[in-house]
C-alpha cells in the first residue's frame, strides 16, 4: 500500500513536471511546479485513503494547492497562474469524464448520469476552492482611501 | 504616411504587449491590468481597456491630442507562460521607470522571439506525462509503455494539426478519435493484460482543459463576466469533444470485438 502511495507521488511529481514544460512554464519553477501538483496529489490519496469521499478529498486538494501557489506567488514574484494551473491539473477529473463515457455507451445511464454529477461536482469543487483562497484575504484588505 | 506620434506609439506597445499575453494564456483581467498601468504610466487623462477572450479595445484621451482607439483582433491561442510572466515583469518595471520606452519595445520583441523548449522536447514530456499519469491511476508497466506510445504520437500529432489552423475542437476530437483507436488495438492484442481506464485517462489528460477551467475560474472572480463564460463554454467543449472521440473509437471498437 506504501509502495503504491510512494510510486503514485513520484507520478504525480514528474507529470506535473512534464506539464509545466508542455505551457512552457520556465525552467527555474520547474521542479516547484512538480512539488505543488505532488502535493495536492499527497492530499488526495490521503483524503481517499480514510474513506473521504472523492468531492471532498479533491476540494481539500485544491485549496492547499491555491494557497501554495498564492504564497509561491508572492515569494518568487511570479503571475499566480504559473504555479496554479500546473498544480490543478492532477486534479481534473478525468477519470470522471471517462467513466461517463464509459457508461454511456454500455447504456448504464443511471452510473452515467451519476459520473456526470460527479465530474461536475469535482469541477464545481476545484473552482470554489480557488475562489475561497483567492478572496477570502481581501475580507481582511484595509478599506481604500479615495 | 506621416509618423506616428508619441502618444501613438505608446499605445502600440501597450495593445502589443496584451495581445502577446493573450495570446499566450493570461487572465482577462490581468492582461486589461497590464495595458491600463503601461498606458497610466504616461499620465493620459482617461484610459479605457476592454478585453475578451478573442480582442482588445483600447482608448485613450488627452487634451494634448484627440481620442484615440486600437482595436486587436486576437486569433491562435497557444499556452506560453513564460511569455505572461516575462511581460508582466517587463511592464512593472516599466512602471516603475527602471527602463525606458525604448527598452521596453526591445525587450517585448526579444520576448516575441524568445525560444523556450524545442517541439522535439514538448513531446517527449507529453509521452512520459501520459505515462506517469496512467500509474496515477493504478495502471500497471504494460500500461506504462503504451500511454507511453499513445502520448508521444498524440503530441506530434495536436502539435502539426494546430499548424494548420483548424479549430482547437476539432483538433482534439481527431487527437482523442486516435487515442481510442490505438488503445482499441492495444487491446486486441494483449487482452485483459492491459488496463484500459488508466491508459485512456493517461492519453487524454494533457489533452483536458485544465488551462481553461483555471482561467474561466480567475476570470469569474475577476468580475469578468463574459470571459468567464466564455472560457467555461470554452472548456465545456473540449471535454465533449474529448469524450465523443474516444466514445466513437471505443464504440466502434466494442461492436468489431464484442468486449464489454
Amino acid at each position: 500500500m506504501i509502495n503504491h502511495f510512494i510510486l503514485s507521488l513520484i507520478s504525480a511529481f514528474i507529470s506535473t513536471i512534464g506539464f509545466s514544460i508542455v505551457f512552457h512554464i520556465q525552467k527555474k519553477h520547474l521542479l516547484i511546479c512538480g512539488i505543488v501538483g505532488a502535493a495536492g496529489w499527497a492530499v488526495y490519496l490521503i483524503g481517499e485513503e480514510v474513506h473521504l469521499s472523492p468531492v471532498i478529498s479533491t476540494f481539500l486538494a485544491s485549496l492547499l494547492v491555491t494557497q501554495i501557489s498564492y504564497f509561491l506567488a508572492r515569494t518568487r514574484k511570479t503571475p499566480v497562474t504559473v504555479f496554479l494551473i500546473a498544480g490543478i491539473i492532477p486534479l481534473v477529473p478525468g477519470l470522471g469524464l471517462y467513466r461517463t463515457m464509459y457508461s454511456l455507451l454500455t447504456s448504464d445511464y443511471s452510473k452515467a448520469i451519476e459520473y456526470a454529477i460527479l465530474t461536475f461536482e469535482l469541477a464545481g469543487v476545484i473552482a470554489g476552492a480557488i475562489v475561497i483562497i483567492s478572496l477570502l484575504p481581501l475580507i481582511w484588505r484595509p478599506k481604500k482611501s479615495r | 504616411m506621416e509618423p506616428l506620434s508619441c502618444h501613438e506609439q505608446l499605445l502600440n506597445f501597450a495593445v502589443k504587449a496584451g495581445e502577446l499575453m493573450l495570446k499566450s494564456g493570461a487572465e482577462i483581467y490581468r492582461v486589461e491590468d497590464t495595458i491600463t498601468r503601461l498606458l497610466k504610466a504616461s499620465h493620459f487623462e482617461s484610459v479605457d481597456t476592454f478585453v475578451i477572450p478573442t480582442g482588445i479595445m483600447v482608448t485613450i484621451e488627452d487634451t494634448s491630442f484627440s481620442m484615440c482607439t486600437k482595436i486587436a483582433r486576437v486569433k491562435n491561442r497557444v499556452t506560453r507562460l513564460d511569455r505572461v510572466e516575462l511581460i508582466n515583469q517587463l511592464s512593472r518595471d516599466y512602471v516603475l521607470g527602471l527602463i525606458s520606452f525604448e527598452e521596453a519595445s526591445s525587450r517585448l520583441q526579444s520576448i516575441e522571439q524568445a525560444k523556450t523548449y524545442s517541439s522535439l522536447t514538448v513531446n517527449l514530456w507529453i509521452g512520459i506525462s501520459c505515462a506517469f499519469f496512467s500509474i496515477m491511476f493504478k495502471g500497471n508497466s504494460i500500461d506504462f509503455f503504451i500511454s507511453f506510445c499513445i502520448g508521444l504520437v498524440v503530441g506530434s500529432m495536436h502539435a502539426r494539426l494546430m499548424q494548420k489552423e483548424i479549430v482547437n475542437y476539432f483538433v482534439l476530437f481527431i487527437c482523442s478519435l486516435f487515442i481510442g483507436v490505438s488503445v482499441i488495438c492495444a487491446h486486441f492484442l494483449l487482452g485483459n493484460r492491459m488496463n484500459m481506464e488508466s491508459i485512456v485517462i493517461g492519453c487524454i489528460m494533457p489533452l483536458l482543459p485544465g488551462v481553461a477551467f483555471t482561467n474561466a475560474v480567475r476570470d469569474a472572480i475577476g468580475d469578468e463576466l463574459l470571459s468567464g463564460i466564455s472560457r467555461a463554454t470554452e472548456a465545456l467543449l473540449i471535454a465533449v469533444s474529448l469524450a465523443a472521440g474516444v466514445g466513437i473509437a471505443l464504440s466502434f471498437g466494442f461492436w468489431i470485438g464484442g468486449i464489454l
